[in-house]
């Protein structure tokens, strides 16, 4: 049982490490290849956890084995386009001009009501005011709606705002973030003055974000 | 950039540890088979007390080894040896010569396997 614990904390951080070097990717923006050696790599992983006959060095070799093609399969396919079409496939209009393309649709084998059930996941409710649907290779559906559904923003208002940018954490949990800091190109004492305003010192807060034009929001801890 | 420098890494790497793997399996066989067949001779031969030194030197230089092989084998052969070394040992003890010769080859046997396993062949893709 104490070769299981050890092979298990080892295979851990090997299985990490090889999904760390493949790259960030949430499961449902992963290319088909990528789906692939994901599951694969956690199958291989699972069998040495539980037959401590097998050699640990045979699932590590073949997790990085797995890491190594995909590495070299998304180099070529950034490279090459037939290799991306190939592996990855391609996006397909499935609504164009507002119009359903029900040949499209026949060919990536989605029926209308799956189609009904992605639109409400990008809160489209009425497919008339879609002008364009795009089923992604991933499974997503990109939707750009009609001209007059679209929601309206200060630019079509002419409405002038005030200039804000990203917000980074500046402080998390007590400690402040030297690097992001160095990014905003933001000093010490801006944050020490927007603090002192509200009565707080560093480790008083859980959260404090800003952006670039010094715009900023802070969440205090609730246990100091 | 840095990925493919990794995945060229982790190449490198791969191959050493195959090759070094194939190496140190091999290099294994070589030196335990050479001792199987005095074993061997000794027991066809009746001389019981020359097999047992030679089963006793046999079972020290196999302790060693299966450090280094339980690193790139299946565990379940190497389990299997020693098993049937304590077996060997029994017979040897005896005078059992069936019991004693039918255990060394099947020490030969796991061995054997042990070495096959790391040769490539178009049947071990399937």
């Amino acid at each position: 049982m104490i070769a299981t614990l050890i092979r298990t904390i080892i295979l851990y951080f090997f299985v990490t490490l090889g999904i760390r070097i493949m790259g960030k990717r949430q499961i449902g923006d992963l290319q088909p290849n990528e789906l692939v050696v994901t599951l694969l790599i956690s199958e291989i992983a699972a069998i040495p956890l539980q037959d401590t006959s097998q050699p640990i060095i045979n699932g590590v070799i073949s997790i990085f084995i797995l890491v190594i093609l995909e590495i070299f399969i998304s180099v070529l396919s950034m490279k090459n386009i037939f290799i991306r079409k190939l592996m990855s496939g391609k996006s397909v209009v499935i609504i164009k001009d507002g119009r359903l393309d029900q040949k499209a649709m026949k060919k990536v084998r989605i029926t209308v009501l799956d189609l009904i059930e992605l639109l409400r996941g990008q809160n489209v409710f009425d497919i008339s005011t879609v002008d364009f649907a795009v089923l992604e290779v991933n499974g997503n559906l990109s939707v750009l709606l009609k001209e007059g559904d679209r929601t309206v923003t200060n630019k079509d208002l002419k409405v002038k705002t005030k200039k804000s940018g990203m917000q980074l954490p500046v402080i998390s949990d007590g400690n402040l973030l030297n690097e992001t800091l160095t990014a905003l190109k933001i000093d010490k004492k801006t944050v020490d003055k927007r603090l002192e305003s509200r009565s707080l010192k560093i480790e008083d807060v859980y959260l404090m974000s800003m952006d670039e034009y010094k715009n900023y929001n802070i969440i205090e801890k609730e246990e100091k | 950039m840095h990925r493919i420098i990794a995945a060229i890494i982790m190449i490198v790497l791969i191959i050493s540890a195959i090759i070094g793997g194939n190496l140190v399996i091999a290099n294994s066989y070589e030196t335990l088979n050479t001792d199987i067949e005095k074993i061997i001779e000794r027991i066809m031969e009746e001389k019981y007390p020359e097999a047992l030194m030679s089963a006793e030197s046999f079972s020290q230089k196999w302790e060693r080894e299966k450090k280094a092989l339980a690193i790139f084998s299946n565990h379940g052969p190497i389990d299997d040896i020693t098993l049937n070394i304590g077996e060997l040992f029994a017979g040897i003890k005896t005078g059992n010569q069936s019991l004693s010769l039918s255990k060394i080859f099947e020490i030969e046997r796991l061995l054997r396997l042990l070495n096959h396993e790391q040769i490539l062949t178009i049947e071990s893709f399937f």
